[in-house]
């Protein structure tokens, strides 16, 4: 006979809910054939209430009044006590033993026989078999059985109190072991990273120590740690690290001396968690879990997430310039990664990009960081996901009405493509296999004559509205209290009644609702019984907190139990703002809703309410994974615009996993960059894999994207090295010329733009290809939707404080605005223009 | 519900009305005014489902018995406090059963099962209980369905879990890897659990 632990400790790590529960069923098939066990159980059962069916205290000369409080009584026990009371007169015997310690709290000792005890006797709760038995001695023979069992309970719970420290004191040793396991693996991999980077470090180790030196004459010293981690770095020409003594267990010294001869860190450190980063001028930094002077990461979190490290370096004091030195310094996670400041772009480096997060944590890796300027020499391909989300124009449309200034629009919630992807554009129609057609322009850039603006767009085939397929539409709607307001839960309700109406027999709708709790509001419902519906949407009120994670899983299984093949399946998710209940990592989210559109096929849409408590960047993410579409709805207007149109364009889904891929030719171009996309990139080698997923396109859609290209034959270079000439510094030591290993081919194209998609059902990619010509014609020239296109791209720019454009005033963001408006069948484009022009 | 004011029927709400635990039930309000035959009788009716969701909970067959057990009496005791028109007997046992796991799991500094998780088991339950209602139990629904089950993936169900093996005796009488066993049980799993959320649903909306 196996013991479940057995069997839980071989399966459980990798269950799931629905895998527990069908562990457990199973666990009890066999019981329920055999029916033994099962009737075992019940009789327990019984007795317990019997017992349980008058409970009253007991008063005993000298001993107090036993609290009612309930107990777990274990099957064994319980069992004991159904024999004794079935034998009547027979011997059966449950004895306990005494725990001195709780000995005013316990019966010393206890036997329990049946019949009744004499009154002098010891035992005052004993039971003998030659005193006659009465209904009130039972009772009271019953009440001792109710205290023996207390006492038992009280025993049991001592033990399984010990029992449990002495597991978690277990779990402890065990996880510090598996700490210094991780810390040296990590320490290997670091060594060998660096040692093969830099093989003329000095390094000496001592210890679990993790210590390296970057270039040149870089030498670190550690001795005598006692400890359980130490790092120390020196990086730089100079810099020198030497430590000794180190008593403490977590250790970070790093020093940034290789810029003037300052650079050297000698330190004793004498005290847990300590930091100590010496900057560029060789001052120095301290920091520690309790006097931290900077926003740093207790080391033992940093070793444990790598990812977090990143996070918190990118707070700590950066060189003035991009290091000519590689800047090898602190990234160090628990996969020895490392990360080179002069990778992050200039334009990072400004004002805060996001605000602390609810544990004080800046959430860096929230932040979007601009598509940097590439060479298409080292860098020929730009490869990213599409993009038909129209929320962020939306969201900065709403805080400039509400009088916010440029400045005061968080950098974050600027997306650009999503600005743009907000207007129409009369992009032509496919004719060809694909539901696909191309609109590419090209011109030379309003905002920088020296480079040019190359705008690639698709545009997504039309479906006629009465040709779209079943769509099965879960509705997860936020009723928490902060939607109780004019433009969240009311606007919500008027909102899907735009979109019911579109519905009909073919369809399928449900209604989830979450706040403090999570439950249907609609069962699974034909599109045609509109009046249900509407009752439903009617009836809803606001109140409770957010307990998305929860109602976003019921969602889903709504979803998938009434999935409707060939069908439109998608979860709806409308809310004002995070999950604050359950499920609250963004990456828990999204990697559920990854899963669903993966495995179930069903994805997820999301519509944003509100604008005080709406968490814009995680609604943003959890959508591209879930090959859905985010929207934000601040009005009416908006919502028929979302609802009718966007929405329905989205039910009609044309293609999945879309990626576009940009070869720029060398021979013509000197450096590009993408506009925009900022989290939407892909690496090269992602192209043609299928298994990366991308954004889906829906009928009518359209995607544009903007690059800035400079020219072959222009004087300007984006990429110069401007700490080539230098004062102070030399270069060390020249580089041997690289071997050329590809050589340009003599071409007039300017790119070539590759398209992969895959068919809403379809699990193998197809690919599009289309060549590119230059083309350097005067920008007022150039197409209408191109002119006013390019203008929405340049103020989304100057809001994220893009250096490129710091010097590009709004007025001439207007002037380019106001040449492109064209007919404006909607006015989206004039209200662009107005509230530009009110724009501070 | 704590906070959310809805007006509205629930998936538990709806299916009361066809499970003797509704509250127009004439065993229910006995049961209201003390009669331990008719507790007895929703205990035996709701018992083994509620072991399987306890011991699910916990990820342990006998701790869950021991859960199921703690929380009858419980019921009993405070039989009171229970409302008919807040959800079945079922639904109210299950919350008292989760109530029972947090204390598990505090006593055990276990983690805890996510609310996800809970959530996701409330749903394949109510399935269920619906198709009790109507007449078939859980555990008549597993039987057929592990009738349906690849022959590989039956047998090694069979040895694991029916004849109650190791993972290591099963894999060997199998002639498998551990490894591969244990692939093997997965994927049972899955295709358990998709078969007996479907004909739980069938039989369940059969019953209206």
């Amino acid at each position: 006979m196996n013991t479940n632990e057995d069997k839980n400790q071989s399966e459980e790590p990798t269950f799931e809910a629905s895998e527990l529960l069908m562990d457990s069923l199973l666990k009890n098939v066999a019981a329920n054939r055999e029916g033994g066990d099962d009737e075992a159980f019940l009789a327990n059962v019984e007795t317990l209430l019997d017992v349980n069916s008058a409970p009253k205290a007991i008063s005993q000369p000298g001993k107090k009044s036993r609290s009612k409080t309930k107990r777990r009584i274990p099957v064994w026990v319980s069992g004991g006590i159904a024999a004794a009371l079935v034998v009547g007169v027979s011997s059966a015997v449950v004895f306990f033993s005494t725990v001195n310690e709780n000995a005013d709290r316990m019966i010393p000792s206890l036997v329990m026989e049946s019949g009744v005890s004499d009154p002098s006797a010891p035992f005052e709760y004993g039971l003998n078999e030659s005193t006659p038995t009465t209904a009130d001695q039972l009772a009271q023979a019953k009440q001792t059985q109710e205290i023996a069992k207390e006492s038992k309970d009280l025993v049991i719970d001592q033990i399984g109190h010990e029992s449990a420290e002495l597991n978690s004191i277990q779990e402890e040793i065990s996880f510090v072991e598996a700490e210094m396991e991780e810390a040296r693996a990590s320490k290997k991999e670091i060594d060998l990273a660096l040692r093969k980077m830099f093989p003329d470090s000095n390094r000496t180790s001592d210890g679990v120590g993790l210590e390296y030196g970057v270039p040149v004459n870089a030498s670190v010293t550690q001795t005598s740690i006692s400890g359980d981690i130490s790092i120390a770095s020196a990086a730089g020409s100079g810099g020198t690290i030497t430590t000794s003594g180190i008593e403490s267990d977590y250790t970070l010294q790093i020093g940034l001396g290789g810029f003037n001869d300052e650079g050297k860190l000698n330190s004793t450190p004498d005290s847990d968690g300590v930091v100590k980063i010496a900057n560029t001028k060789g001052a120095i930094a301290t920091a520690s879990p309790n006097n931290r002077t900077r926003r740093v990461q207790p080391f033992k979190k940093l070793l444990g997430r790598s990812k977090k490290l990143s996070e918190t370096d990118a707070a700590l004091p950066l060189p003035a310039k991009g290091p000519r030195t590689l800047g090898v310094d602190s990234q160090i996670g628990s996969g020895g990664q490392f990360a080179d400041f002069a990778e992050v772009p200039e334009q990072t480096r400004g004002r805060s990009r996001s605000a602390p997060n609810q544990d004080g944590e800046f959430g860096l890796s929230r932040t979007l960081i601009d598509n940097p300027w590439k060479s298409p020499i080292g860098e020929p391909l730009s490869t990213f996901s599409i993009d038909v989300d129209t929320a962020s124009w939306t969201n900065i449309r709403g805080m400039l009405q509400r009088g916010f200034s440029m400045d005061q629009i968080p950098p974050d919630s600027v997306r650009v493509e999503e600005m743009i992807n907000y207007f129409d554009w009369k992009y032509p129609q496919p004719d060809g296999e694909h539901p696909f057609g191309f609109a590419v322009e090209s011109a030379q850039c309003p905002w920088n004559a020296d480079s040019q603006l190359l705008r690639v767009a698709i545009q997504g085939k039309d479906v006629k509205r009465d040709a779209r397929p079943a769509s099965n539409l879960v509705f997860l709607l936020d009723v928490s209290g902060s939607m109780n307001q004019s433009n969240k839960l009311p606007l919500l309700q008027k909102s899907i009644a735009l979109m019911v109406e579109e519905m009909n027999e073919n369809d399928c709708v449900s209604i989830v609702v979450y706040a403090g709790a999570e439950g249907m509001a609609l069962h699974p419902t034909k599109g045609n019984e509109q009046a249900e519906i509407m009752d439903a949407l009617k009836r809803l009120k606001a109140g409770g907190s957010t307990n998305g994670g929860a109602g976003i899983n019921l969602a889903y299984k709504i979803a998938s139990q009434n999935f409707i093949k060939d069908g439109v399946n998608r979860v709806i998710l409308c809310t004002d703002g995070d999950f604050n209940v359950g499920l609250t990592g963004t990456e828990t989210l999204t990697q559920l809703v990854e899963r669903k559109a993966k495995r179930d096929r069903v994805f997820l849409s999301v519509c944003g309410f509100g604008n005080d408590n709406l968490n814009d960047v995680m609604l943003e993410s959890i959508t591209n994974k879930g090959n859905g579409t985010y929207y934000f709805i601040d009005t009416i207007a908006e919502a028929r615009k979302v609802f009718l149109k966007d929405m329905m364009a989205t039910l009609v889904t044309i293609a999945k996993d879309v990626k576009i891929q940009v070869e720029f030719n060398p021979g013509q171009v000197k450096a590009y960059r993408l506009i925009g996309y900022a989290n939407r990139r892909l690496a090269a080698k992602d192209f043609e894999d299928d298994h990366v997923d991308a954004g889906e396109i829906g009928a009518g859609h359209s995607v544009t994207a903007f690059y800035e290209v400079v020219p072959v034959s222009s004087e300007s270079n984006p990429l110069r090295d401007v700490t080539s000439n230098l004062r102070y510094q030399i270069e060390a030591a020249p580089e041997p010329a690289p071997l050329p290993k590809r050589t340009v081919i003599k071409s007039p194209e300017l790119a070539l733009l590759k398209l992969r998609y895959k068919e809403p059902d379809g699990d193998v990619s197809k690919l599009i290809e289309k060549p590119v010509m230059p083309n350097g014609q005067d920008w007022r020239k150039s197409s209408e939707d191109f002119r006013f296109a390019s203008a929405v791209a340049l103020f989304g720019m100057k809001l994220r404080d893009n250096d490129s454009v710091r010097n590009v005033r709004l007025p001439e963001i207007i002037d380019l605005a106001e040449s492109g408006i064209g007919t404006d069948p909607h006015g989206y484009r004039a209200e662009f223009i107005k509230l530009l022009k009110a724009a501070k | 519900m704590t906070a959310t004011q809805l007006e509205m029927p629930t998936e538990e709400t709806e299916t009361q009305k066809a499970d003797d635990g509704s509250p127009d039930s004439p065993s229910l309000r006995l049961v209201k005014e003390g009669s331990r035959d008719d507790f007895s009788r929703l205990m035996r009716e709701h018992h083994r489902e509620l072991i399987v969701f306890a011991g699910a909970i916990v990820s342990d067959c006998e701790a869950g018995k021991d859960i199921v057990q703690d929380a009858l009496v419980s019921a009993w005791r405070k039989f009171d406090e229970f409302d008919p028109e807040l959800g079945d007997f079922g639904a109210w046992m299950r919350g008292i059963i989760r109530f029972k796991a947090k204390d598990f799991f505090r006593k055990m500094q276990r983690t805890p099962i996510s609310e996800l998780g809970l959530v996701e088991m409330e749903v394949d339950l109510a399935a269920w209980q619906r198709a009790r209602a109507a007449g078939t139990g859980v555990f008549e629904i597993v039987e057929n369905c592990l009738g349906k089950l690849p022959e590989k993936m039956r047998e090694a169900v069979q040895r694991f879990y029916l004849e109650d093996r190791s993972g290591d005796d099963a894999a060997g009488v199998l002639d498998i890897s551990p490894a591969n066993l244990r692939k093997r049980l997965e994927r049972a799993r899955g295709l358990l659990h998709e078969c007996i959320a479907g004909e739980a649903r069938i039989v369940g909306s059969e019953n209206g």
